[in-house]
């Protein structure tokens, strides 16, 4: 791919988010984040994708991941980024929220009000995200080097999560929604909205102050290059 | 005909063309990759809501093609344009001993993605081998290259402090990145409880202010975005496209030629020279000859060694300049990603602005100030940041408004240091010619590359040291990666063509010119005698100036 031409996919893929962003909150945000576009999953899923996003990050004094077009990212990269057998283990991790919500509420996970979302999600979560007990150490394939940081930038560096940190990272009871969960927030926080609101970020400083006060206004600093 | 024609635009190429190009010689670089324009191709430009695919690369693309790489850190969707893709260059290494060779065909090589950290070798590391007798005794000293570290620091500016070390001699620096204050907590902790050790700015070829000459190439000052990787449009740090080349440009004097695979190096026995050099056109895959008066090989440690492996003729079957039957021999890199981290419960209460391009630094102490149980020593890299949102979101379970407030706070201090260890050169840890060819119909490498027993020892020592140092600051220590990296890893493979005194034992005598060849010169990280454990690419670039310098000299006496 050259990523000279990928910067009028790019303008398109923004003009979206500012869409997005313009939406009403509540019912009809989901709503109409579910009407919207173009998609690689099918309605009923893209209507639980849509609603698991505003369930992990919802618009609260500050926007969420409706807001921030989180869906669509997410729908999209199941088409551009993800391989087969991934897809298949994040849309089971779709359908089985789904078939909670059917088995608890006789209706799907969209139907859903957001707080009767949020308490089907809290055990769940934690339920998906256990980590498997150590069974014999895996067997260190060829290339394994168990490195997730960079040297040379002297600092942890927040590292595309399916390489060296995929291999290194915990196994997740339900590693379909281990995932799916963390392509949501990743999503989000380097979103412009989360970056503007809920985190701070300057393309380019311009400088660096190596000892800074902390006041109730400092907000964690965002975008890549930390853990 | 041309008057030098360097082989490789990367980190020592780049130089090598800058100082040939300087002193009047017409100069052609030839260069395997495409050609990548300084500014228009980088992705420097991308907010982290532009980054396609939230910086991941498509998982079928990168089993495909990016089978070695991908365990690069610096590895991502907007980093991908500049590493080669496996699946079209491939290499061997045995199933019981892997070697990974991170790499990237393009104008300006892995200058690009380099990690800029720059610190000399020092006198103990010019004498090691003598010393130990381990390799062969470096025909050059200290002092010999002291002042084009000098020259090299100027021209690509390097921030740093001055520390007085004999171990990590003090440069022409520009201003340093300083420490932030948990990593002063550390300092003041480490250099109390251990006498000897030094906690420093990492020493950096980043522009911390940009002085007028390099502002005459287009270059400015660092913005501290710490998106060095992607290329960066305000030329910032030292590259061949930001720096080396355009200064070689300017001369009048260079001709770039890019997509020029060299198959091999043309020897002609009546002369005792190299005449020119056989290019196979990475397109068209028709073969070209171009000539010149002298030669530089700046292909890369494994590239050179490909290139004379695969150079020979009746004169020289074992290929060009390989009369000692070291060529390709005597691989090492750094011993790399051993770590130990952990969280500062007691750090400072402050904060820090900017995403500063360096960490900081330990120097060598082992066998300098403190005896250890292995010959040599090791260095540390590292830095103290507030861990961030990622860790704050995804660290452990959690949903909702809880999940956005947690990851509002801002983060306790987590430190990680990391040690580079000097491998030993060893004749058996080497790269040959297999009989299968690429698709240019040039011999594939196969490289051979395992650390032995001085290492193993160093590896434990590094991380009890680590430990012990964390803790002083208060650390309570999180993880241990006590596994060395792949070799190769580090990305400072070097030594296929060593420097020393003897034509038997060594390639390249003091002037990295080869005993065989008086008209090639070698000055990438084939030269390396040993390897110190500092970041080696100032070295590479010290070594190939001096080299132009005493090549242009031999010339107009007409000794080559």
């Amino acid at each position: 791919m050259q990523f000279g031409m990928d910067r009028r996919a790019l303008l398109q893929r923004a003009a979206l988010l500012l869409g997005a962003a313009a939406m009403p909150g509540g019912a009809e945000a989901l709503a109409a984040a579910i009407s919207a576009g173009k998609r690689t999953l099918d309605a009923p899923r893209y209507a639980v994708l849509v609603a698991l996003a505003d369930t992990i990050i919802p618009k609260t004094a500050t926007p969420g991941a409706l807001d921030a077009g989180v869906p669509q990212t997410v729908d999209a990269m199941l088409g551009t980024w993800a391989a087969p057998a991934r897809r298949e283990a994040i849309l089971g991790a779709l359908d089985k929220i789904d078939a909670l919500a059917q088995a608890q509420h006789q209706r799907g996970f969209a139907a859903l009000t957001s707080a009767e979302r949020e308490a089907l999600l809290i055990p769940h979560d934690i339920a998906a995200l256990k980590v498997a007990p150590p069974t014999p150490p895996p067997a260190i394939p060829v290339g394994a080097a168990p490195t997730t940081v960079d040297p040379n930038v002297g600092r942890p560096k927040q590292e595309p999560a399916q390489s060296l940190a995929d291999r290194m990272s915990p196994r997740f009871a339900d590693p379909g929604y281990g995932k799916l969960k963390e392509l949501i927030v990743v999503g989000f926080y380097y979103s412009e909205a989360a970056l503007t609101h809920d985190l701070a970020y300057e393309h380019a400083p311009g400088v660096w102050e190596p000892s800074m006060p902390i006041t109730p206004a400092t907000r964690p600093w965002g975008g890549a290059g930390l853990v | 005909m041309f008057d030098a024609i360097v082989i490789g635009s990367g980190m020592s190429g780049g130089i090598a063309a800058k100082e040939l190009c300087e002193r009047g010689l017409k100069t052609l670089i030839l260069e395997r990759g495409r050609k990548l324009e300084h500014g228009a191709a980088y992705t420097d430009w991308m907010q982290p809501w532009e980054v396609p695919n939230e910086n991941l690369i498509p998982e079928e693309e990168l089993a495909r093609d990016y089978a070695i790489q991908r365990n690069c850190y610096a590895v991502n969707e907007t980093t991908k344009q500049y590493w080669v893709k496996d699946s079209e260059h491939p290499y061997t290494f045995p199933a019981d001993k892997p070697f990974h060779w991170i790499r990237g065909y393009h104008l300006g090589g892995r200058s690009i993605m380099w990690g800029r950290q720059s610190y000399r070798l020092s006198a103990m590391d010019f004498e090691a081998n003598a010393k130990d007798g381990h390799g062969t005794d470096w025909p050059i000293r200290y002092d010999d290259l002291a002042p084009w570290y000098d020259h090299i620091e100027k021209f690509i500016g390097v921030s740093g402090s001055k520390e007085g070390l004999p171990q990590l001699p003090d440069g022409e620096f520009l201003p340093p990145f300083g420490l932030n204050d948990a990593e002063l907590l550390l300092k003041q902790a480490v250099e109390a409880k251990f006498p000897g050790r030094k906690v420093i700015p990492g020493r950096v070829a980043n522009l911390s202010k940009a002085e007028p000459h390099h502002e005459e190439l287009g270059r400015t000052t660092c913005q501290v975005r710490s998106l060095c990787e992607r290329g960066c449009s305000y030329g910032a740090y030292h590259s061949s496209l930001s720096s080396s080349l355009p200064a070689a440009e300017r001369t009048g004097n260079l001709t770039i030629v890019t997509d020029a695979i060299v198959h091999s190096i043309v020897y002609d026995p009546k002369t005792g020279k190299a005449t020119g050099v056989r290019v196979i056109d990475a397109n068209t895959k028709q073969g070209r000859t171009y000539e010149a008066k002298v030669i530089f090989g700046c292909a890369s440690a494994i590239g050179t060694a490909q290139i004379l492996l695969n150079s020979q003729s009746e004169a020289m079957p074992n290929g060009l300049a390989n009369g000692s039957d070291m060529v390709g021999r005597n691989v090492m890199d750094h011993l790399y990603a051993l770590s130990v981290a952990g969280i500062l419960p007691k750090g400072p209460d402050t904060y820090y602005r900017g995403r500063r391009p360096t960490g900081l630094y330990i120097p060598r102490y082992r066998n300098v100030t403190e005896e250890g149980d292995f010959l040599r020593g090791f260095g540390f890299q590292g830095g103290i940041s507030r861990m961030g949102w990622r860790n704050a979101a995804l660290a452990k379970p959690g949903v909702g408004a809880a999940l956005k407030e947690r990851t509002a706070k801002i983060g306790p201090w987590m430190a990680y240091i990391s040690g580079f260890g000097e491998m030993l050169p060893n004749p058996e840890n080497r790269v040959t010619l297999t009989a299968n060819k690429d698709k240019w119909g040039i011999p594939i490498v196969h490289v051979e590359c395992a650390i032995g027993e001085n290492e193993h020892k160093m590896v434990k020592q590094i991380i009890d040291d680590g430990t012990a140092m964390l803790e002083a600051a208060g650390a309570v220590i999180m993880s241990k990666s006590s596994t060395p990296g792949v070799p190769g890893l580090g990305i400072h493979e070097m030594g296929t063509a060593r420097m020393g005194k003897d034509p038997r034992t060594s390639v390249l005598n003091k002037y990295n010119q080869a005993h065989q060849v008086p008209n090639l010169f070698i000055t990438d990280g084939s030269a390396m005698a040993s390897s110190g454990c500092q970041n080696p690419s100032l070295t590479y670039m010290a070594l190939s100036a001096r080299a132009a310098h005493h090549a242009v000299q031999f010339l107009k006496e007409g000794k080559v």
